[in-house]
């Protein structure tokens, strides 16, 4: 007997696929040496100069560190989830991912994924360290709460990559808007400059970016106390890239596969 | 790779890169270190955005051989390949010069430092010496290791190293390995030129040691050429690969 699988059957095939594509483009990323360069050079480059300029007092340590990590996690999201779709775009296989019979979508944030616990991974031990080797007081008063903003950090980087990596797939110099993509978020970001500093007419832009939120509770963890209001924007900016993602993700698809396009812009 | 990009593509991307690494280190300067900092961040960014920026296009020229396998053809013409090298080079250092003094003159107004700005103009004899320091630099590392599939890790972690080391950011004499480092590579004792020349104080030494670098960074590429070239001849391929 045959007829349509059954949704235990369906959900257990998308569940296997993210995590071959989370798998895959792990692998993948462990034969480029440079975006482990990328993700481990940055986080010590930005703490080693913004703490060696002026020590911090150890309430702000801990501030700096955090904000540091989530930046160098913007750089290497540009580079790493962000450049997914590039990705299978050069190597010519987007056409048979999206041709699949499993979801594109379900691959594309799979595959994010992958390259996110990559680039988390790889900074999180680079902060360590230089932490460690400058002789830091970063106190962590609150590690639950870390550990859920850091879940949180993950699935936001990943959801984020997946909505970049739609937005360079509209482009054929993809490449080259990962670059200048950086230092717009380095600079408005409201992580390492804060959004006070930021001139009045530009201080909503922040407030669009989860990672900015991210920041502020953990910060408020490793300090004072977690609060919930900031994690809650976070989750739902998440939500929200996810949906603009996987919309931005098929319109593209559909608009390529009408030109005739999909390996090229 | 961006050798293949329209330059349209590739000056639109570059130019506001450039801006916002000069507002970025220059604004973090005053969050970290106070508004003291900022003046001297300001220079330093104009530094990297110049270097780390613009000039490291530069390195797509031993990289445009090798994915398009054309080097046999340039080590079997009469001109050395050395010069064909470096003559191709030229055109990135003068476009990034030329980004470079848009990148500053925005920034500087975006910033309100425009003042600052207008006293470095005497100095771009030497920003253009820093630039071919880190050019000829990043030309001899990314040749040197363009057989080891690190070509395009050898500029990007010397970027990193001048963002580090060069004294851009963090002032000299706080950490002694960085120093250590610094003092061997470009930028750093041509950007202590020109805070030395804009505080009144001595530059000429710190001029003479970022030509000595500049030089000694064209040796190591010619070198790095040769090897390549000879090995090349001696193992029968002709990309680098």
């Amino acid at each position: 007997m045959t007829g349509p699988p059954l949704l235990g059957d369906r959900l257990r095939g998308a569940a296997w696929t993210f995590l071959t594509a989370a798998r895959t483009e792990q692998r993948s990323m462990r034969g480029n040496p440079l975006l482990l360069v990328n993700a481990g050079f940055l986080p010590v480059v930005l703490l080693v100069i913004a703490v060696e300029a002026q020590r911090p007092p150890a309430d702000r340590a801990a501030q700096i560190v955090t904000s540091v990590m989530l930046t160098a996690l913007w750089g290497s999201t540009v580079w790493t989830s962000g450049g997914v779709l590039r990705r299978e775009r050069t190597y010519g296989t987007l056409a048979r991912c999206v041709c699949g019979v499993e979801s594109p979508t379900v691959v594309l944030f799979g595959k994010s994924l992958g390259a996110t616990l990559y680039g988390v991974g790889t900074i999180l031990v680079a902060t360590v360290a230089t932490v460690l080797a400058l002789r830091l007081p970063v106190a962590l008063a609150h590690p639950f709460w870390l550990a859920v903003g850091l879940l949180v950090v993950v699935v936001s980087a990943t959801t984020l990559g997946a909505l970049l990596s739609c937005l360079f797939l509209l482009t054929r110099n993809g490449l080259l808007w990962s670059g200048a993509l950086m230092y717009p978020v380095f600079v408005l970001g409201g992580l390492l400059i804060p959004q006070d500093v930021l001139p009045v007419w530009l201080r909503w832009v922040p407030q669009l970016l989860s990672l900015r939120w991210i920041n502020e509770f953990l910060s408020d963890a490793a300090g004072p106390g977690p609060s919930a209001t900031p994690l809650a924007v976070a989750v739902a900016l998440t939500v929200a890239y996810g949906v603009v993602a996987t919309r931005t993700y098929r319109w593209s698809i559909d608009k390529a596969r009408q030109r005739g396009s999909l390996d090229h812009a | 790779m961006s050798a293949t990009l329209p330059p349209a593509a590739s000056i639109f991307a570059t130019l506001p890169k450039g801006v916002l690494q000069i507002v970025f280190f220059t604004v973090l300067g005053g969050v970290v270190a106070g508004q003291d900092h900022r003046q001297f961040a300001f220079v330093g960014g104009l530094v990297l955005a110049l270097t780390t920026t613009n000039t490291v296009n530069v390195i797509n020229v031993p990289f445009g051989d090798k994915y398009f396998s054309t080097f046999w053809r340039i080590r079997h013409g009469d001109v050395p390949v050395a010069v064909v090298l470096y003559a191709r080079a030229v055109p990135y250092l003068a476009v990034g010069f030329g980004l470079f003094l848009a990148e500053a003159a925005i920034a500087a107004a975006v910033l309100g430092m425009t003042d600052v700005a207008l006293r470095l103009l005497p100095w771009l004899p030497v920003f253009a010496l820093m630039a071919c320091g880190y050019a000829l630099l990043g030309i001899a590392a990314a040749t040197a290791t363009i057989a080891k599939r690190a070509d395009v890790l050898a500029p990007n972690i010397l970027g990193y190293l001048t963002m580090l080391c060069a004294g851009a950011f963090l002032p000299p004499g706080r950490v002694g390995w960085i120093d250590a480092i610094g003092s061997v590579l470009p930028v750093r004792h041509g950007l202590a030129a020109v805070r030395a020349g804009l505080d009144g104080r001595p530059w000429l030494t710190e001029a003479v040691l970022e030509l000595v670098i500049c030089l000694a960074s064209a040796a190591l590429g010619l070198l790095a050429v040769a090897v390549q070239t000879r090995r090349a001849a001696r193992h029968g391929h002709d990309d680098f690969a």
